[in-house]
C-alpha cells in the first residue's frame, strides 16, 4: 500500500512538473512558474530521503530554463522581464528544496533519538526487572538451602546401610545443590544485564533538563500542560550516563503528567528547577497536581508499587537505582504549595581535574 | 553474660532459617525485621554477633552498621546480602564487619563465621575489661604519685626525680613504693604494661 502510494506521488510530481511546463509554453510570456514548481518540490518532501527531491529540483530547473527559449526569443522587448521571472522561479525551487531537505533531516534525527531513548527505557526496565527478580528469588533460595543443610546436619549418622536416613541424605544433598545452582543462574543473569552498563561523560545539568523537556514537550502539548524552567547559572557539571539521567527526568515528567490526567487537574504546570547544593547539584520537578498522600509516601520508590490501573510501578524504583548508581539521591519533597508533588534529585559534582 | 545471635533481615523465611541455625548451635537468637527495631530493643553492650541483611526496607543494613559504629558499638557483624556490589562490600569491611556473605550461603561457612565472631567479641570484651581494670587502678593514684609515675615512665632515676621535684631521695623512694603497691606492680615494666593496657600515654596521667 505504502509503496504504491509513494510511487503514485512520484508520478504525480513528475506529471505536475511537465503540466506546468506545457501551460508555460502555451500561455504567452509564461508569467511566473515559481509557485507551481515549489508545489512540485513540496510534494516530493513526503519522502525522508533527499534523493528524489534533488532529482525533481533539477528537472524543474531544466524545464524553467528550457521554457525561456521556447516562449520568448532573445531580442524580444519583454525578454528582461521574463529573465527576472525565471530567475525568481529558480530561486524559489532552490530555497524550497534546501529548506525541505533540512527539515526532513532534523525530523529524522529526532526520530532516531526518540528510538534510542525508547530502546534504553526498555533495556533499563528489563535490567531492573532482572535485578529485582534475582534479589527476590535469592531469599527463598537462601532459606531453602540453609534448611536442607540443617536437616542434613541433624540427621543421625546411622551406619546401617539401607536405613531411612541413608536414603534421605542424597535427596537433601540434591536440594542444597540445586538451590545453589539456581542462584548461580541468577548471578550470571545479573552479570549479563549489568554488562556494558553506564557510559560516563560530563553532563551539564541545565542541558540535561532542556533536552529532557525537548523530548517531553510533544506528549505534553495535547494535554495543555505548561512547562516552566528555573535554571541556576554557573552550575557544576556532573558525571554520568546522559541517556539514563535523561530517563530519570522523563519518568518524573511522565508521573506529573499522569497525576494531572488522573485528577483532571485544571491548573497544569510543571516546573523544572536546577540549583547548587551542599551535595552538588539539585534538579527538581514540581507539579501542580494532587500531590502524594502521606500514607503512600514511604512506598513510592518500592518496586512494583503503583496506584495506576496500567502502571508497572517501575518508574520511581528505576529512577532511584539510576540516581544512586551515580552516587546521588532522589526524594519526594514535602509539598509546600497547597498541592502538588516535588521530586528532587541530587547529584555529586564532577570531581575537579587532578593536575 | 550469654552470647546471642542477633538477626536483622526483612525476609521472614531467611530470618527463620537463621533462627534454626542458632538453635542448632545452641545459642540464643533474637531476630528483627528492621534496623530501627534492632536499635530500639538491643543495648549497645550486647554480646554475641549480628547477622545483618544489606537490603532492608527503610533504613539499609549499611546505615545500621554505620550507626552502630558511630555509637561505638564493637558488636561483630556478619553482613549477608542478595547481591553485594564491590563498593558496598568494601565499605562494610571498613566498618569492621567480620565478613560479607552472599546469599545463599552454606551452613558451614556461616557457622564458622559465627564462631569466629564470638571469639572476636570475647577478646574484644577481655581487652575492654582489662582496660577498665587498669584505668581504675591508675585512677586511685594521687596527683603527686602520678607526677612520679610520669617521670619513672620517661626513664628518670630516683635521684634525678628528686632533683627535678626538689624533694629528698627518701621521699621519692617512699612515694614510688606506695604507687607501685597501689598499681599492684612489682617492677617498672609492670607499671608501664598497665599504662599500655589502659591505653594511656604518660602525658595523659597529668591531666586526669
Ligand atoms: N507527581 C506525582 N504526583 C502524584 N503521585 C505520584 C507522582 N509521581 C508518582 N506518584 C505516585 O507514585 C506511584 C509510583 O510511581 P512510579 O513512576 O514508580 O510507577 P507508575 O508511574 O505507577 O508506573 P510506571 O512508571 O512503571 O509506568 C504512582 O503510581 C503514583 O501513585
Ligand atoms: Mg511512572
Amino acid at each position: 500500500m505504502a509503496i504504491t502510494w509513494n510511487r503514485d506521488r512520484r508520478l504525480l510530481a513528475v506529471a505536475l512538473a511537465l503540466g506546468i511546463f506545457l501551460v508555460d509554453v502555451v500561455t504567452p510570456l509564461g508569467v511566473a512558474s515559481a509557485v507551481p514548481y515549489a508545489t512540485v518540490i513540496l510534494l516530493t518532501l513526503s519522502r525522508p530521503q533527499p534523493r528524489f527531491t534533488v532529482a525533481m529540483a533539477a528537472l524543474c530547473y531544466v524545464l524553467t530554463i528550457l521554457d525561456l527559449f521556447v516562449s520568448v526569443g532573445p531580442g524580444s522587448t519583454e525578454y528582461w522581464k521574463v529573465l527576472v521571472n525565471r530567475g525568481l522561479a529558480l530561486f524559489a525551487i532552490t530555497v524550497t528544496s534546501t529548506l525541505g531537505i533540512q527539515r526532513n533531516r532534523a525530523a529524522e534525527e529526532s526520530r532516531k533519538h526518540l528510538e534510542v531513548l525508547a530502546r534504553t527505557q526498555r533495556a533499563q526496565t528489563v535490567e531492573h526487572l532482572a535485578m529485582a527478580i534475582a534479589h527476590e528469588l535469592n531469599q527463598p533460595l537462601a532459606a531453602c538451602s540453609l534448611q536442607a543443610e540443617l536437616a542434613l546436619a541433624l540427621m543421625p549418622a546411622s551406619m546401617e546401610t539401607g536405613g531411612t536416613s541413608q536414603r534421605l541424605r542424597p535427596l537433601l544433598e540434591n536440594v542444597v545443590e540445586q538451590s545453589q545452582r539456581a542462584s548461580s543462574i541468577l548471578r550470571s543473569l545479573r552479570e549479563l544485564v549489568q554488562n556494558g552498563r553506564g557510559e560516563r561523560s560530563t553532563v551539564a545539568p541545565n542541558e540535561l533538563v532542556k533536552s529532557a523537556l525537548r523530548w517531553f514537550e510533544p506528549s505534553a502539548r495535547p494535554h495543555r500542560i505548561r512547562l516552566e524552567l528555573e535554571l541556576a547559572q554557573q552550575l557544576p557539571s556532573v558525571v554520568g550516563d546522559r541517556v539514563q539521567l535523561e530517563q530519570v527526568l522523563l519518568n518524573l515528567l511522565q508521573n506529573a503528567c499522569d497525576a494531572f490526567l488522573s485528577s483532571n487537574a485544571v491548573e497544569r504546570t510543571i516546573t523544572l528547577r536546577t540549583a547548587v547544593s551542599m551535595g552538588g547539584v539539585r534538579i527538581s520537578v514540581s507539579d501542580s497536581g494532587p500531590g502524594v498522600s502521606p500514607e503512600i509516601e514511604d512506598k513510592l520508590f518500592d518496586r512494583f508499587y503503583t496506584t495506576k490501573p496500567d502502571g508497572m510501578g517501575i518508574g520511581l524504583a528505576m529512577s532511584r537505582s539510576i540516581v544512586e548508581a551515580h552516587g546521588g539521591r532522589i526524594w519526594l519533597e514535602h509539598a509546600t504549595a497547597p498541592s502538588g508533588a516535588t521530586f528532587t534529585i541530587e547529584l555529586p559534582p564532577e570531581a575537579p581535574e587532578l593536575s | 553474660m550469654s552470647e546471642t545471635i542477633f538477626i536483622v533481615d526483612d525476609d521472614p523465611a531467611v530470618s527463620h532459617a537463621l533462627e534454626c541455625v542458632g538453635e542448632f548451635m545452641n545459642v540464643p537468637v533474637r531476630s528483627f525485621a528492621s534496623a530501627d527495631d534492632f536499635l530500639m530493643s538491643v543495648p549497645l553492650e550486647a554480646t554475641g554477633c549480628l547477622i545483618l541483611d544489606l537490603m532492608l526496607e527503610g533504613r539499609s543494613g549499611l546505615d545500621l552498621l554505620r550507626e552502630l559504629r558511630q555509637r561505638t558499638s564493637t558488636l561483630p557483624v556478619i553482613v549477608v546480602s542478595g547481591h553485594a556490589t564491590v563498593s558496598i562490600a568494601v565499605e562494610a569491611m571498613q566498618l569492621n564487619a567480620i565478613t560479607v556473605l552472599e546469599k545463599p550461603f552454606r551452613l558451614n561457612d556461616l557457622m564458622q563465621k559465627i564462631e569466629f565472631a564470638f571469639r572476636v567479641d570475647q577478646s574484644e570484651r577481655e581487652v575492654r575489661q582489662e582496660r577498665e581494670a587498669a584505668r581504675s587502678r591508675i585512677g586511685q593514684l594521687t596527683t603527686r604519685e602520678r607526677e612520679v609515675l610520669v617521670l619513672v615512665a620517661k626513664g628518670f632515676s630516683n635521684k634525678q626525680i628528686a632533683a627535678h621535684l626538689g624533694l629528698s631521695l627518701r621521699a621519692i623512694e617512699d612515694r614510688r613504693a606506695r604507687l607501685m603497691r597501689r598499681l599492684d606492680s612489682k617492677s617498672v615494666a609492670d607499671a608501664l604494661m598497665l599504662l599500655q593496657r589502659a591505653n594511656m600515654q604518660p602525658s595523659d596521667l597529668v591531666s586526669c
